[in-house]
Formats: C-alpha cells, sequence, structure tokens
C-alpha cells in the first residue's frame, strides 16, 4: 500500500488562487522530502494530507484512508509539527507532551511513559520540567516534534522542522528526523524549501513549484540515472602539453560523451565498459592517471537540468553539504 | 575497564507503541476534564488559583452566613434558587476568569493546531471546552447549596416529610444553577474565544452583563408594565431572575413574561453555543 496517494489533487481557495493543481502522486514508506519554494504549495498539500482543507476536485488517500471522511482516523495515526510557533509558554514540556498525548487517545499512565521517552529520544530529558516559554528556539523545535510522535504514529508531516535553526541546529534536527525514519521505523514527510538539507536524509523526493508536480522519484533513482565518471590526470609528467585535452580527444573518438570540467573530464557511465575503455585509452597513451572516480549528481542539480526554467528562476535554494 | 555488570547502559532504543488507542471520545473527555482544572487554577501555578478560589471562598461564605443566619431566626432567608441569582454578578466575574483561562490560553499561542491535528474535531474542541466552563459553574453554585442543604438537614430537627421537601428544593436549586451556569458559560466562552489576550477576553465576558445593566435598572424601574418586562429581557442576569420567578416563585406575579425569560434564556444558550462552535470552525489551522 501506498503511503501517501494522489489523484489530480486540485485545492483553489477561491477561483483565482490555487494552491494545488492537478497533483498526482504516489509516495511508499521512508522519508520523504517535500521540496519547493515559499508559496509552492507545501504546507497546502500537508494540511490536505491531515484533513484540514478538503480537496476541491481529485482524490488523496492517507495510510489508505481518506483524510475527509475518515479524518478522525488519519488524525490518529499521523503526527503533525507545525511550521510556525505553537507551543504554550507557562507549561512545561513533560506536561504539554503527556496532555497532548491523551488527546492522541493515549491512556493516562501510558501518555506519561510515552512524553517521557519521546523527550527522551529527541534529547530534551534533563529539561523537561522546565517551562517552555524558556526554551530556546532548538528546544522548541524538539518540543514541536516530540509532541508530534508521542502516540507513536505511522506517519510523521514535519513543516519545515529546521526552521530558525543555526547549522549546527538543522545538523541535528537532521540527524534526528533521519533516525526516527530508519530506526524508528517511521515513515517521514518533510517539508522544506532547502533542497540540500533533505536530500541528504530522504529516501523519496517530491518536488512541487507553484502548485504543480516538478518531479517525485527516489532519491537513488535520480542519482542512479545521472552517474558520472570523474578523471583527472597527471599533468606535466613528460613533455606533451595537456594530457588531459588528449585523452579527452581519444575518449570522445571512441564514442564516448566527453565533458571538461576544470581539471577533470567527465564521462557519462552508460554503458559497462566505460571503464575499460578509459583504463585502455590512458595506458595506451601512456598517461598516468590520478583518480577515476564515480561522482553521484546532487539532486539539486538534476532539478535544474530537468527543469531549468522553473525552479532555478523561483529559487529553491540548496544548503552546502557538509 | 571491562564493564561490569552494574555499568552496562541500558538503551532500549525506541520502542513502537501497542497499547490501546481510545479514540475520539476519550480525546474530549481528557480535554475537558484538564480545562476543568485548569478552570480552578489546577495543575498551574499559585497565581491562577487566586481568583477562582477567592470567587469560590466568597459565595460559600455567603452560603455559610445564611445557613447559620437561617438556623437563628428559624425561617428560610434565601432559597436554593434565589442563591444563585443573588451570586449572581459573582458567577459573571468567575466565569471572565475561567473563559478566558480555558479560551485564550490555546488561541495567543496558536496551540490549535496541534489539538486539530488529533482525533478530535474542531466541533468537540470547542463543546469540551464550553463543557467544562459550565461544569465550573455547577460547582461554583452547587457546592455552596449543599453546604446550605448539609447546614438545614443537620442543624435543625426536621421531620421526613420536612426532609424530602428540603431534598426537592435542593434539587430545584441546582436545576437553576445548571441553567445559570449554561446561559452564563456560553456567553462567556463565546466572548472569551473572540479574543487572544487574556485580559480583553475577561472584559469582553463581563461586558455584555456590564453594559446592559443601566439600561436594565432604568427600563425596569418604569411605571409602564411592559417596559418593565422589556427591561428584564436586556440583560442575562435579570432573564434568569425572572425564569426563578416563573419556576420557583409561588407569590410572582410576572405572569406571561416569565414563560418568555425561559424561552430567551434556553435560545441564548443555543445561540451562543452555535456561535462558539462556528467561531471554532473559522480558526486558521
Amino acid at each position: 500500500m501506498a503511503l501517501i496517494e494522489t489523484q489530480s489533487l486540485t485545492l483553489r481557495y477561491s477561483p483565482q488562487v490555487t494552491a494545488l493543481s492537478e497533483l498526482t502522486v504516489s509516495v511508499e514508506p521512508g522519508i520523504i522530502g517535500l521540496v519547493g519554494a515559499n508559496g509552492a504549495g507545501k504546507s497546502t498539500f500537508i494540511k490536505i494530507l491531515l484533513g484540514f482543507l478538503p480537496p476541491t476536485t481529485g482524490r488523496v488517500a492517507v495510510l489508505g484512508l481518506d483524510p475527509v471522511a475518515q479524518g478522525t482516523l488519519v488524525r490518529g495515526r499521523v503526527g503533525y509539527m507545525p511550521e510556525n510557533d505553537c507551543l504554550p509558554p507557562d507549561v512545561s514540556a513533560a506536561e504539554l507532551v503527556t496532555h497532548l498525548g491523551r488527546i492522541s487517545g493515549l491512556p493516562r499512565t501510558a501518555a506519561r511513559e510515552r512524553a517521557s521517552e519521546t523527550l527522551r529520544h529527541v534529547g530534551l530529558y534533563e529539561e523537561r520540567y522546565r517551562a517552555v516559554g524558556g526554551y530556546s528556539t532548538g528546544m522548541k523545535q524538539r518540543v514541536k516534534l516530540a509532541q508530534a510522535m508521542v502516540h507513536d504514529p505511522d506517519l510523521l508531516l514535519l513543516d519545515e522542522p529546521t526552521n530558525g535553526l543555526d547549522p549546527a541546529g538543522r545538523d541535528a534536527m537532521l540527524e534526528l528526523i533521519h533516525r526516527i525514519g530508519t530506526e524508528f521505523g517511521i515513515s517521514i514527510v518533510v517539508c522544506s524549501h532547502l533542497l540540500g538539507e533533505v536530500e541528504r536524509i530522504c529516501t523519496s523526493l517530491v518536488a512541487i513549484d507553484g502548485g504543480r508536480l516538478l518531479r517525485a522519484a527516489s532519491v537513488s533513482a535520480m542519482t542512479n540515472e545521472r552517474r558520472e565518471l570523474a578523471i583527472e590526470v597527471a599533468e606535466g609528467v613528460d613533455d606533451r602539453p595537456d594530457p588531459t585535452g588528449i585523452l579527452a580527444e581519444r575518449l570522445t573518438a571512441e564514442g564516448l560523451a566527453v565533458r571538461r570540467e576544470a581539471r577533470a573530464l567527465l564521462v557519462p557511465l552508460e554503458r559497462d565498459d566505460v571503464f575499460d575503455r578509459i583504463l585502455a585509452a590512458a595506458a595506451d597513451l601512456t598517461i598516468p592517471l590520478h583518480r577515476l572516480e564515480q561522482r553521484r549528481h546532487r539532486v539539486a542539480e538534476l532539478f535544474e537540468s530537468a527543469q531549468p526554467q522553473t525552479i532555478a528562476e523561483r529559487g529553491v535554494s540548496s544548503a552546502p553539504v557538509r | 575497564m571491562p564493564p561490569s555488570a552494574e555499568s552496562v547502559i541500558h538503551d532500549l532504543g525506541y520502542q513502537r507503541y501497542t497499547g490501546p488507542r481510545l479514540g475520539r471520545g476519550y480525546a474530549v473527555r481528557s480535554l475537558y476534564l484538564h480545562s476543568l482544572r485548569s478552570a480552578f487554577g489546577l495543575g498551574r501555578g499559585a497565581k491562577a488559583k487566586i481568583f477562582p478560589w477567592s470567587v469560590a471562598a466568597l459565595i460559600g461564605l455567603i452560603a455559610v452566613i445564611v445557613t447559620v443566619v437561617t438556623s437563628v431566626v428559624d425561617e428560610t432567608v434565601m432559597t436554593y434558587p434565589e442563591f444563585s441569582d443573588q451570586v449572581g454578578f459573582l458567577t459573571v466575574l468567575f466565569t471572565a476568569a475561567v473563559a478566558a483561562e480555558v479560551t485564550t490560553r490555546d488561541l495567543s499561542a496558536n496551540v490549535l493546531p496541534l489539538y486539530f491535528a488529533r482525533p478530535l474535531t474542531r466541533t468537540d474542541y470547542a463543546l469540551a471546552k464550553l463543557a467544562a466552563v459550565v461544569t465550573a459553574i455547577v460547582l461554583l453554585l452547587g457546592v455552596p447549596q449543599l453546604l446550605m442543604f448539609a447546614g438545614t438537614a443537620f442543624s435543625g430537627d426536621l421531620s421526613l416529610g420536612q426532609a424530602l421537601d428540603e431534598v426537592v428544593d435542593l434539587s430545584g436549586g441546582l436545576a437553576f444553577s445548571l441553567l445559570h451556569a449554561l446561559l452564563i458559560g456560553s456567553i462567556g466562552v463565546l466572548a472569551a474565544s473572540l479574543c487572544r489576550r487574556k485580559a480583553f477576553a475577561a472584559a469582553l465576558v463581563v461586558a455584555p452583563f456590564v453594559v446592559t445593566a443601566p439600561v436594565t435598572t432604568v427600563l425596569m424601574s418604569a411605571p409602564s408594565q411592559t417596559v418593565v418586562d422589556i427591561g428584564r429581557l436586556t440583560n442575562p442576569l435579570t432573564v434568569l431572575m425572572g425564569v426563578r420567578n416563573w419556576l420557583f416563585d409561588d407569590h410572582s406575579d410576572i405572569g406571561s413574561i416569565g414563560a418568555v425569560c425561559g424561552a430567551v434564556a434556553v435560545g441564548l444558550v443555543v445561540v451562543t453555543g452555535l456561535a462558539t462552535v462556528i467561531r471554532y470552525w473559522k480558526v486558521k489551522a
């Protein structure tokens, strides 16, 4: 069963304002990155999944359930971390998470135990009896995450979980989300306008832009389809000028689509014998190889080349990979 | 040093929850109880307890005084329904504090999306809050009446018949307190839910009772019976008095306007209750 399935999902706030348009996507369990610029429709999509907004037309299923007709069931099995501040300042994290656990249907004792456990998992065990109002932004984000998973949901919907965090805080939050998705076995949809951020932790990506689906695929499929070999050769070993150029000429003559990038040559890994042919050519020309490695494209590049007019122009930025 | 038996760290990792999930009804009950507790400042700091408990103590004190005076003069100084009416304005003040406490906390900090992402619906949320405030008012008015009853029952030498009469009177008084609670509570929760700031919310709760009071006083002192009757309908508290005269006062000459007061009271409860539900459907999540 697909985790989330939509069919021509459209949501219009008014005849003029279309938030989502003809979105058809099927997502398998895992960590799903929902990327797009601010205003692309990410939050709207999340709210439809929660049953907050009924779609104007089209169908949507979450965990095989209809969020409009079966909203109570869906919301019992889903956890939601909103983008904005949503924590009352004068209660402790333990108290708040316990209370919300009960609202999610956990019996009193179980709610208290799960609240402590969850707060421990997000790294707030020591501070859990302090009032939330005194917490730092990073701690508040962790409380928001804890309340979303106190009832052990099957699916977590995280809206911009790294908002307002410093680089170290972002890394910690992403690592935590990755751990929840892999070790805890909870599927996660994580919304972000920072592609570079989510591609590090996600198993698949859904990119939307202006309310339309841009691309949806698993991260490995996206990167595999564009594998390349990077070749660097030793310069100045003998008298020949520009050995890189000589090798490039030879490989082109062999019918490989060689691209030159600074001191490296990039060859698409289309056939199985590409490795062998490069090695043979280099040996034949007696050019020593410095480096021969498979390069995985960052997903950001794939989006750029797939849709050069949209994502790049609309400013989906990617954070540097650390 | 090799790890000894004592130094083993027990990290069990993440445990999936396999216990019962109690669903929507339980969620609503939990929210109701949580709100009722916070109405009296339970589970909150000392500051949150000051106002509700001062009002409760004051009303309790009135009940004690009534009981003592009754036993001394040996005749009824205040019936149970009269008691609710007499402390009407204190009830309004209590409601202002309580309704503001249980509604603005979630509104001002934007907590509602966390609730709405859970099994309960917006209607459930609104009704749970309303029920909590109504219950708080019933407790505020009902417990002192139980005190009065206990005082009467245990101090005097009541015959069985008198005791039964007293129980009937008490039941009527408690039923009337419920009407008080429903009317003042539903107006209070609606008014309080329109503000995000607690102080403004409390002021807005008191407004319908205070702003209309001078008008009501002027109209009700008019020589024309029609004007008096209209005046009676301009303030929720005088509406409630009209209902009491109509239902519980044997010597009242209120006439048909009593029934009108009853209809207005019930109508107001329904309308403000519905408006509160609609108000919560409008909250952005």
